[in-house]
């Protein structure tokens, strides 16, 4: 309370535009979680945030409306996330900067926190400094003289213990200030006297700031880098003789002076600074041996629990979804088109998806789990030798790793990858990650169709199987990969500069509000593109109607009923006569006829054309293949259990007698799945991620080649084998 | 720590710069040296000195990652990981001192 930051807050209903800038790993995204109890991901790897958010914080009587932004090192933008963070402080977004700055600044490390901080306060914006991790820091035996920080940087500086609420008020309140104050900030650090000399006499005839023209002068563009403001640029680059790298060159130099000046003042250390705990870790978990050894196993339990436990919740949804409601509803509505609708079009489409939902909050409770304790940045420094070898880096694990609960929030993680050629070879490859929707297209056709016999003692086909399907992606990712990197995405070996975040506890209350994000991102997915898809399919199989049919069928019912005493017989009768009239209906309807249209060119992979709807289906969103073949197969309200797998073992070739799923059938159908890029939300966020139309049309086309040449491949080899 | 502040060596090939000047990569574990010159390109010169790799700051080589992997290093407070090929390009002054005695503060030029 010694600062002038606790002046008592100036009248003023306005709502003010914060942005929060800081380091990866400097406690932002906790702060605006405090500050506005918004759902926000936090995360302890480098650039966990991937897009800015907004929130309003309400308090003691002010309005702050608050931008997070994704942390960064510099801003002279490397990743596109660090591009958004200075296209946003640039005011090139909006065409206005925000009001002012909130940057944070590691208690336990503010010698190298400052860099950013300087770079911000360069651009006048007012900036307050929240002092974050003072706790940790007390621990470690640092203390902040904060007082002699305010004064060296000329802005005020407030100490936060977001988790606990400290601070907030006084942060907002300094806030609050520093946008009502009207002295410019100064440059503290001094460059080399020529270029400081130049600057001074140059910046007033252009009318911008030195910080400003210093921007321009290093190569930045900004919006206030008017024609007059480049021309001073270019007449100072020529008169000292030098480029745009000298001037960051020096300025960061004399940055580092500066600010490690200021620390060696304001820090005080007492004991041993040293990150015990973090150290101690390390020397186990990035063991030359141990190391990799824990990261196998790691992701083994990772995968295990997610299918061991998932597993009770999902057959709990799936009853829910599949049995339960449709008896509820089915009480309720009359028989006829609507309620088919409502049973086998949504409940059945959106059902098969919403089964996933246990999966992926398993998936992702363990990914936040394994990013925000800091471990994921350790995955990635022993990964880092193994992915350079196919053209990626340790960079593209996490991304690729949360592939494997579903390659959306995966293509979007990508933004942290600086490098734009190994960013896109990672998008590109991103979706041959086995995703859970995968899993349920695999789990159906390997427990159907894959006998169930051992190997070798507990290990069984089936599951050898399934392991096969999970490596196919691996190899197909990383030869993509690696062929992408040699071919149209060569370039220089990108660096890899990560920073190792200390070890820290994550918090049970953001891992919550983690889940319940990515939940809701989940079910309103299913709730609109699979909620379509299920409709249109379902109206494409069940139109148009043949009467002919109908009638055909009424009759012959008519003569079972007249002919088949009442009992077991009579009853099997009409069973087989409803299935074949379903079958020729849907054979009649939209989607059969394509199917039936497709049927040529799935013949060499041993399909008919129903298993050609279901791929058709597939493509809007591969889950949607189970539900498209139980429509198909005619599997209604009124048969349970595992009737769709019973029906479609029965299902015979007409012209050859032999059976339509046969083992090889299956196993051809899975590899087919392996690789083939059958979901449009992923086909949009490609779009969306790379700007055009044109990788995500390259990424359909390659994996569908892909898809079809391994499928017949394997066919082929099956049929040698047989 | 005046008379490293422009190493006399090439750049070409292997050779090695002055005996009292040497590359990260060859620090032992435990090590910590002075950061004397970064000799990457422009590009990642840049990042490496925005990374808080800057002349004349102390720097401890923590571990190495197995088959020719990246290395750890401490720097100030905070670990770096880089590619071993890129720490060939950060040159450093060693004192030979080990992490135990090494002072954080005690090597910036001024």
């Amino acid at each position: 309370m010694t600062n002038a930051t606790t002046v008592a807050a100036p009248k003023r209903v306005k709502t003010t535009t914060v942005a929060l800038i800081g380091n990866p790993n400097s406690g932002k995204t906790t702060l605006f979680n405090a500050l506005t109890g918004l759902r926000q991901k936090v995360a302890n790897y480098p650039g966990v945030t991937i897009e800015e958010r907004h929130g309003r914080a309400r308090i003691d009587g002010l309005q702050l409306d608050l931008i997070d932004l994704p942390g960064c090192y510099s801003l002279f933008p490397r990743s596109p996330d660090e591009s958004i963070v200075c296209d946003l402080l640039f005011g090139k977004v909006g065409g206005r900067c925000p009001d002012a700055v909130i940057c944070l600044v590691d208690a336990t490390n503010v010698g190298r926190h400052l860099y950013l901080t300087g770079q911000v306060i360069d651009l006048g914006i007012p900036v307050v400094v929240a002092l974050t991790m003072s706790d940790e820091a007390q621990r470690h035996g640092i203390q902040i003289d904060r007082q002699r920080l305010s004064e060296h940087l000329g802005v005020p500086v407030v100490p936060v213990m977001a988790p606990d609420g400290v601070g907030l008020v006084e942060l907002a309140h300094a806030v609050a200030h520093a946008v009502s104050a009207t002295a410019p900030l100064e440059r503290g650090y001094r460059l080399p006297p020529p270029l400081e000399a130049r600057l001074r006499q140059y910046a007033p005839e252009a009318f911008v700031s030195e910080g400003h023209l210093l921007y321009c002068l290093a190569g930045q563009h900004m919006p206030t880098c008017s024609e007059k403001v480049e021309a001073a640029a270019s007449r100072i680059r020529e008169e000292l003789h030098i480029t745009e790298d000298t001037v960051r060159r020096y300025t960061a130099e004399a940055r580092y002076d500066w600010q490690g000046a200021i620390a060696r003042d304001v820090v005080r250390r007492s004991g041993s600074a040293r990150r015990d705990r973090t150290n101690r870790l390390d020397d186990v978990l990035l063991h030359k041996i141990f190391g990799p050894v824990v990261l196998c196993l790691v992701l083994a339990v990772v995968f295990q629990s997610v299918f061991a436990w998932a597993g009770p919740v999902m057959d709990g949804v799936s009853f829910l979804m599949e049995d339960l409601l449709p008896s509820i509803v089915s009480g309720l509505v009359a028989p006829g088109p609507f309620l088919s609708l409502i049973n086998d079009g949504i409940f059945a489409g959106v059902g098969a998806v919403v089964v996933f939902l246990p999966q992926i909050l398993f998936l992702f409770f363990f990914l936040t789990l394994l990013e925000d304790s800091g471990y994921m940045a350790r995955a990635a420094f022993i990964l880092d030798r193994v992915m350079s070898r196919v053209g990626l880096s340790g960079r593209s694990f996490i991304p690729l790793l949360s592939c494997y609960a579903c390659a959306i929030p995966g293509i979007m993680a990508t933004r942290t990858i600086p490098n734009a050629r190994e960013r896109l070879a990672t998008i590109l490859v991103a979706p041959l990650m086995t995703c859970s929707a995968r899993l349920i297209v695999y789990t159906l056709l390997v427990a159907a169709f894959v006998p169930a016999q051992s190997i070798w003692g507990p290990i069984g086909l089936q599951g050898v199987v399934l392991l096969g399907l999970y490596l196919l992606g691996v190899v197909g990712a990383a030869a993509s990969a690696w062929a992408f990197r040699k071919t149209m995405l060569r370039g220089p070996k990108p660096p890899f500069l990560l920073e190792l975040p200390p070890y820290r506890r994550p918090r049970l209350k953001t891992l919550a509000l983690t889940l319940m994000d990515r939940g809701r991102v989940f079910l309103v997915n299913a709730g609109t593109i699979i909620f379509a898809v299920s409709i249109v399919l379902w109206a494409m199989l069940s139109f148009p109607k043949s009467g002919e049919i109908e009638a055909r069928s009424a009759a012959q019912q008519q003569a079972i009923l007249q002919s088949t005493p009442l009992g077991a017989e009579r009853d099997a009768a009409l069973l087989q006569l409803e299935n074949e009239r379903a079958a020729q209906q849907i054979r009649h309807s939209i989607a059969g006829r394509i199917g039936l249209a497709m049927e040529p060119a799935l013949r060499p992979l041993g399909f008919d054309w129903k298993i050609g709807i279901g791929i058709l289906g597939s493509f809007a969103a591969r889950e949607v293949f189970v539900s498209t073949l139980g429509v198909v197969y005619g599997v209604g309200s009124e048969v349970e259990g595992e009737s769709l797998i019973a029906r479609a073992r029965a299902d015979r070739n007409p012209q050859t007698g032999a059976p339509v799923w046969s083992t090889l059938v299956a196993i051809t159908l899975l590899v087919f799945y392996a690789f083939a890029l059958q979901c449009i939300s992923t086909v949009a966020v490609m779009r969306r991620e790379t700007n055009s139309w044109r990788w995500p049309l390259f990424a359909f086309a390659y994996m569908t080649v892909l898809a079809y040449a391994a499928a017949f491949v394997t066919r082929q080899i099956g049929l040698l084998i047989a | 720590m005046t008379e490293l502040a422009a190493p006399n060596f090439s750049l070409d090939g292997r050779m090695r710069p002055r005996p009292a000047v040497s590359a990260l990569a060859s620090l032992q574990v435990g090590q910590s040296a002075a950061i004397a010159a970064l000799v990457a390109p422009p590009e990642l010169t840049l990042q490496m000195m925005e990374m808080g790799l800057v002349k004349g700051r102390s720097i401890t080589l923590l571990r190495k990652a197995p088959f020719g992997g990246p290395v750890a290093i401490e720097l100030d407070g905070s670990i770096l990981s880089l590619r071993r090929d890129e720490a060939e390009l950060v040159l450093v002054s060693g004192d030979g001192s080990t992490a135990s005695d090494s002072d954080q503060d005690g090597s910036q030029t001024r």
